[in-house]
């Protein structure tokens, strides 16, 4: 957890940084699409040299939008938001039910409200 | 956003009693909470039932841990444990606390649910998973709008 700990307060802007720039958001649709994919893979059909697109997945990787493994002779890599929106939604999720469970228990208490002491 | 931590208050017009009988019966607490319980609220003690959404009907386990009449209700639960045939059991569960405090208006009730850092991750990416579906289509439209720009 330590990396995502890089981001207090759901501070987004290292992931939007990183996703505003047209090859870095194609690098991830195909990582999206087909990945886990090699660097070569990447550069297949594609006018980016193998430096440049080891350099657009460092930023992504960075920003902890990409993961690599190893697999052999090869680095493989994979699109990866789930460290950082996973644990968000989840507790977006917790944090509305509470809100609809509140918002019941107002209602319930509210419309029979004298009866406290019975 | 705390990661671990999750507080919400709420203002209620009733008095602490009214609430306090809302909270820890467990008949009242069933109604507005969507769970039937078979067994009442008994510190140490568990209880549990099924939801009762419309089209949720899965079994829940409250594990009291504390109640201080009027003021203090505390039970830990496993949240979000909906996969039947899952053994949540062994999974560290998170704390619930319900604060209560007298004021002008009535009751300021006090939400705390915490140990979120607990959970299992592959269960807190669940939520995300789910959602996972939705990112694949906005990267494809993405990629497709990027491919032909």
């Amino acid at each position: 957890m330590s990396q995502r700990r890089s981001f207090p307060g759901g501070n987004q802007a290292p992931a939007f940084a990183a996703l505003g720039d047209t090859t870095r958001l194609r690098l991830i649709g195909r990582l999206c699409l087909g990945g886990p994919l090699s660097i070569s893979e990447l550069a297949q059909g594609s006018r980016l040299t193998r430096q440049a697109i080891t350099k657009h997945l460092r930023v992504l990787q960075g920003a902890c939008l990409v993961e690599s493994a190893r697999h052999g002779r090869q680095t493989l890599f994979t699109f990866s938001p789930s460290p950082i929106v996973g644990l968000r939604q989840y507790l977006d999720r917790v944090s509305r039910q509470w809100d609809d469970r509140l918002g019941r228990l107002k209602a319930f208490v509210e419309s029979d409200p004298g009866s406290g002491t019975s | 956003m705390n990661t671990n931590h999750i507080e919400k208050k709420i203002q209620l017009k009733a008095p602490v009693a009214r609430v306090w009988r809302a909270l820890t019966n467990h008949k009242e607490f069933g109604t507005w909470f969507h769970v039937a319980l078979k067994k009442p609220f008994v510190a140490g003690k568990a209880t549990s039932g099924r939801l009762t959404y419309p089209d949720f009907k899965h079994p829940i386990t409250f594990m009291v841990r504390k109640i201080e009449p009027m003021t203090y209700f505390a039970y830990a639960w496993h949240p979000y444990a909906i996969e039947e045939g899952v053994d949540y059991s062994k999974e560290e569960p998170t704390l619930v606390e319900f604060r209560l405090k007298e004021n002008p208006k009535g009751t300021l009730l006090t939400v705390t649910e915490t140990g979120f850092d607990k959970v299992p991750a592959a269960r807190r990416a669940e939520a995300f998973k789910m959602h996972k579906g939705g990112w694949k289509a906005q990267l494809d439209n993405i990629a497709g709008y990027v491919a032909t720009a």
